[in-house]
This record gives C-alpha cells, sequence and structure tokens, in this order.
C-alpha cells in the first residue's frame, strides 16, 4: 500500500497538464468530481481554497501552470474564483452566465446534464486542434449524420455548413 | 511473403521471423510455450491437427475456421460459403470490416486467432491458449545498452538493399533514421515525406530541419487528400474508404513511385504510449481503479472514439450493449492479469497498448503488395519500455524520453513540435473536392 501510495504521489510529475477546472472552493470541486470530472477525465480540477488536487505535488504543479502557461485551457467555475489570481493564459471558458440560464427560468436557457458540461468543456479544449488540422466538418454535415440519431431539430444546423 | 519450413514431418509456414530454429520452436509450441519474437505462424502436425501462433501484436494475423485457414483475410472470405447471400461481398464494410469478425457477421464462422495466443486444431475440436507476454511480475532490468543494441541490430538484420522510411517529423520516425545513419545505412533508404497542400498545417518545417540535422537527402511527396485512393481493384478487395489514412497514404505513394520492391519502415507503435496523458490524469486524481479504466478503455477506441469518459453513458447510443460490456470486460480482464506488475503506473499506461498496437499494424499485415517492417513491435525494444520503470518515461513534461535515454545524441526537434498527425485532410466518400 506504502509502494501505491507512493506512486500515487509521483504520477503527478509525469502528469501533462493541458486542462484546468478552477472551482472556488473544496465543496465544489467536490461537486464537479462526484458528478461532471467522470464523462471526460482529460482536466485536473482545483479548487481556489487550495484543497484540490489532494495530490500534493499534482496541486504544484496546477499553481505552475496557472501562472506559466500561456496554451493552458481554464475551465471557469465562478468567476470570483479568481480575483486574487493572476492566470497566464487567454484561453479561459467562464461557464457562470450558462449556468445561472439554466437556473433562471427564462428564455434562451440551456438544460445542462453533468454529460453535456462535460462535452462542452471537451469541445473547448479542443479547439485548437479544430483551428490548426483539417476536420472535414462541412462533408460531414452535408453527407454523413448517422441515422441513428437523425431528428427534426438539429436539422437546421446542415445549413450554417452548406 | 509466407515461409516455409519443415522438421521431422511437421510443417511450419509463417510470416515474419522465427525467434528459434525450427525443432524448438516446434517443441515449444506443442508444449504451450509460445515464443517470443515477431511473427505469425501455422504449425502442421497433420490433417486433423495444426496450432495457429501469433505474436504479441499479432503482427501477422491469422484467420480460421472449422476446416481453413489463411494469413489473409481476403482469401479465406473469399473460400468461405456466405450463408446471407444478399450481402455483398466485398462492398459491404460492416462485413469487412477488417482486423476481428463480429458475431454479427455474415462471416462469423471465420475466427481470428487472438493477439499473442496459441491456438490448437485437432480433430476438429479448438483450444484457445491466451499468453501475455509483454507485461513482467519484475521491473526490466535490462540495461540500456543491452537494449540500444539489440534495437540497432534488428536495424541492421532487416535492412534490405532498397528501404524506404516515412518521416513525419515526429519521435519515432526520427528515431529510426537516426539509427539509420548512425549505422550508415542512410545509403540504401529512400526517405519520404507525405505532405498536402489542402492542409491547414503541415509538417514540411520539422522534417526539413531534421533531415538537415541528420544530413540526408528528404523527397516530400504531394498527398492532395488520403482516404480513397487505393486502385479499383483494391479498393473492390478492402471498403469502400480506407479507415487508416496514414497507412493508405504511404501506401499511395510506393505504389505512385514504383517503390514496391522496397522494404517499407514504419515507426508505428513507438515506444507504447497512447493517450497516457487522460489516464494518468485520472489515476493523480481519483486514485487506481480498474472497472474505471475498463470503461476508458473501450469510450477512447473504436465507436466512441476520443470520448474521455470512464462511464457507461454510451451504451445509451449503441444498439449492442451486449458487445460493449465484452469490450469492458475484455480490458478488466488485461488489468487483473496486469495485478502481477508492481508499477502500478506502467499498468494504467500499458493495458490497452496489445490491442491498439493490434489495430494498427493491421491494416499494414493484410497488404500483399508491399512489404513493410515495424521496428518499434520487437520484442526485446518494447517489452523493455513496458516494464521499464515509469519514472524514467517522462522527463519536463516529455513524453517518448525513452528514445533520448537510448540515444542522447539525438536531435531534439521533433520535441519542439505538438503532435500533429498526418496533416493530409481525409478524402471524402461523396465530395473529394
Amino acid at each position: 500500500m506504502q509502494k501505491v501510495d507512493s506512486e500515487f504521489q509521483q504520477v503527478a510529475n509525469i502528469t501533462p497538464i493541458k486542462n484546468i477546472v478552477l472551482c472556488k472552493n473544496e465543496s465544489s470541486a467536490k461537486h464537479y468530481l462526484d458528478y461532471i470530472y467522470d464523462h471526460n477525465i482529460d482536466v485536473i480540477v482545483a479548487s481556489m481554497d487550495g484543497v484540490y488536487p489532494k495530490n500534493k505535488i499534482l496541486k504544484d504543479q496546477v499553481d505552475f501552470k496557472l501562472k506559466t502557461d500561456s496554451k493552458l485551457n481554464v475551465i471557469l467555475i465562478n468567476a470570483d474564483s479568481i480575483n486574487e489570481l493572476k492566470i497566464r493564459t487567454d484561453r479561459i471558458l467562464v461557464l457562470d452566465d450558462l449556468f445561472l440560464s439554466a437556473w433562471k427560468p427564462k428564455p434562451y436557457r440551456f438544460k445542462f446534464s453533468p454529460q453535456q458540461v462535460a462535452f462542452l468543456i471537451s469541445a473547448f479544449c479542443k479547439q485548437q486542434s479544430y483551428i490548426k488540422n483539417e476536420t472535414n466538418v462541412t462533408e460531414i454535415f452535408q453527407n454523413q449524420k448517422p441515422s441513428t440519431v437523425s431528428d427534426k431539430e438539429t436539422d437546421w444546423i446542415k445549413g450554417l455548413y452548406s | 511473403m509466407i515461409n516455409k519450413t519443415q522438421y521431422n514431418g511437421v510443417t511450419v509456414l509463417f510470416r515474419g521471423t522465427l525467434p528459434t530454429n525450427t525443432q524448438d520452436f516446434i517443441q515449444d509450441v506443442c508444449r504451450g510455450v509460445k515464443p517470443r519474437g515477431n511473427y505469425g505462424s501455422v504449425v502442421v502436425l497433420s490433417d486433423n491437427e495444426r496450432y495457429y501462433v501469433t505474436d504479441h501484436f499479432s503482427t501477422y494475423p491469422i484467420w480460421y475456421n472449422q476446416n481453413d485457414y489463411d494469413f489473409f483475410y481476403q482469401d479465406i472470405a473469399k473460400r468461405t460459403e456466405i450463408k446471407t447471400k444478399e450481402e455483398s461481398f466485398y462492398n459491404e464494410r460492416k462485413v469487412m470490416g477488417g482486423f476481428t469478425v463480429s458475431d454479427m457477421s455474415p462471416f462469423k464462422e471465420i475466427k481470428r486467432v487472438p493477439i499473442d495466443s496459441i491456438v490448437h486444431v485437432k480433430d476438429g475440436e479448438t483450444k484457445i491458449i491466451k499468453h501475455d507476454t509483454l507485461i513482467d511480475s519484475l521491473v526490466s532490468s535490462n540495461g540500456v545498452e543491452e537494449v540500444k543494441t539489440n534495437f540497432e541490430n534488428f536495424i541492421a538484420k532487416n535492412c534490405a538493399e532498397k528501404n524506404v522510411l516515412f518521416l513525419s517529423g515526429g519521435k519515432d520516425s526520427t528515431t529510426i533514421a537516426h539509427v539509420v545513419k548512425k549505422l550508415g545505412l542512410a545509403n540504401k533508404f529512400r526517405f519520404l515525406s507525405l505532405w498536402s497542400p489542402k492542409a491547414k498545417q503541415h509538417e514540411k518545417e520539422p522534417v526539413s530541419r531534421i533531415a538537415s540535422h541528420l544530413d540526408i537527402p528528404v523527397e516530400f511527396i504531394e498527398v492532395e487528400y488520403s482516404g480513397r485512393i487505393f486502385d479499383d481493384e483494391t479498393n473492390a478487395r478492402f471498403f469502400d474508404f480506407w479507415t487508416e489514412n496514414t497507412y493508405s497514404a504511404k501506401r499511395k505513394a510506393i505504389m505512385d513511385l514504383g517503390l514496391t520492391d522496397s522494404l517499407c519502415w514504419s515507426g508505428e507503435v513507438g515506444v507504447g504510449n497512447m493517450q497516457s496523458r487522460y489516464v494518468l490524469q485520472y489515476y493523480a486524481q481519483k486514485g487506481y481503479q480498474k472497472d474505471k479504466l475498463a470503461r476508458f478503455s473501450v469510450n477512447i477506441c473504436g465507436t466512441h472514439r476520443r470520448s474521455a469518459s470512464v462511464t457507461d453513458h454510451a451504451l445509451e447510443y449503441l444498439d449492442t450493449p451486449t458487445e460493449y460490456e465484452r469490450c469492458v470486460n475484455h480490458f478488466e480482464s488485461v488489468l487483473d492479469n496486469f495485478d502481477r506488475h508492481p508499477d502500478v503506473i506502467n499498468r494504467i499506461l500499458f493495458h490497452r497498448l496489445k490491442d491498439e498496437s493490434a489495430f494498427r499494424v493491421y491494416a499494414y499485415s493484410q497488404d500483399d503488395k508491399i512489404n513493410w517492417i515495424h521496428p518499434f513491435t520487437n520484442f526485446n525494444f518494447i517489452n523493455s519500455c513496458i516494464n521499464w520503470p515509469s519514472s524514467i518515461k517522462f522527463v519536463n513534461d516529455r513524453d517518448k524520453n525513452i528514445y533520448r535515454l537510448l540515444w542522447p545524441e539525438m536531435t531534439t526537434i521533433p520535441w519542439e513540435y505538438a503532435k500533429s498527425g498526418l496533416g493530409i485532410p481525409a478524402s471524402s466518400k461523396y465530395n473529394a473536392n
């Protein structure tokens, strides 16, 4: 067990960090880890009170990345979290307005499930790949819609890629 | 490309290289011991008794049914009586699918010998003995010099009079080029690099810098689109369009340049790291959870490739839940078997290596026009990569550090660029332009 604990700490030394979900405090980060994280594991979850990541070495790596990495993707839950923090990157997705729209009964609201939030974050983190590489996205929208998810509510999207 | 040897009335058919002499090979296989090496082999003891043997990545796959076997799927499929006559033989992608034969396929009586296995057929009875030769119960004590020498000897021994190496600007192909140059074999190689004027970005810059550093000539081959680029006959034999664009684009270049008489080297598999960031992050935050890792391994590949989920949410979108669970159970079983290895990080890094690598080299294995070789699948090399302590494999957030460990004099240019994959747009099935 001691050996495993040691490796659990050491793994942080070799874990590449490209995407960080930043929550305000311990309970928010725990909630994210419990409800959303398993649907997209390609992020590190941190809390501004310093409790998460619980892996000490990983926490230090996160702090370093936030301060120095200009290519880091940061997903912010509760913008109040960064009042005191200087983040090096400009690649920041603030989810608060989207979550507020889901919470309040008003027009144009999103009804997010944990899976959909995870996917939204995944799409944000993949933006650079879409910008730099070929996607064949036009051909996909014009010709390749899988029949299993065909429905009239989403067919309108095709017009954007005509 | 299928070789034959005999000993004492027993015939051994094989692709690749038998790791021992014929007599010892036959004795080992008949005792259930699987010799380690790079080969696919059929040992024919009599009309009623055979052994089919695949290596750790099934580099040379074997298919079989009740009375027949073959190294090439399309050939055994041709000899198979199709029960569902209305299915189009060649053009139904879901039927030809490749790699494995689904239980839903009309060809389901054709079975693929599992990766890293021995199948014993005797008097109509079939016994499958699965091995796990890649992961060891101890962290490897193989010396760096020993592994380096072995790998260099492998390249020197297999180098033909005419060779082709594709340079992608990445770490794997650069390492092979470095070793080729170091061994004084560069004059036997043509170094090719594929690129597309249609791509938003391409690898000309890193490849040019690497070639200049190594002082080797490189030819840039323009490929507008990859995808459906085989000749009509080959397209008809396989699929409407190909799924492994790296392979198909390379193949087109070889055919167009008339280099089919050359041995073609690939950098497939590399040091075995695949999607390592995901599993390392998960382990660092949630610990070692085999059931979750097993689900991730299914979600990240196949139907839901690049879904970085460890849940079974994918099931809501699948009409094959039994197949999904079968795949999850497979990876749980692999992880159970990996328990014997002491380095937990190695377990999580490499538990899907065997399946992913077998998939990667599959397309090459079914090419009967071009002779391909994948030096990183060399058993000694990949076995060491897997079983060496995980702590040496990543340095300063840079992966594939093993190459730097083995050849510290090697150029660092590939580490300066983010991995981009082959920058050639896939051909549309409907509209190539």
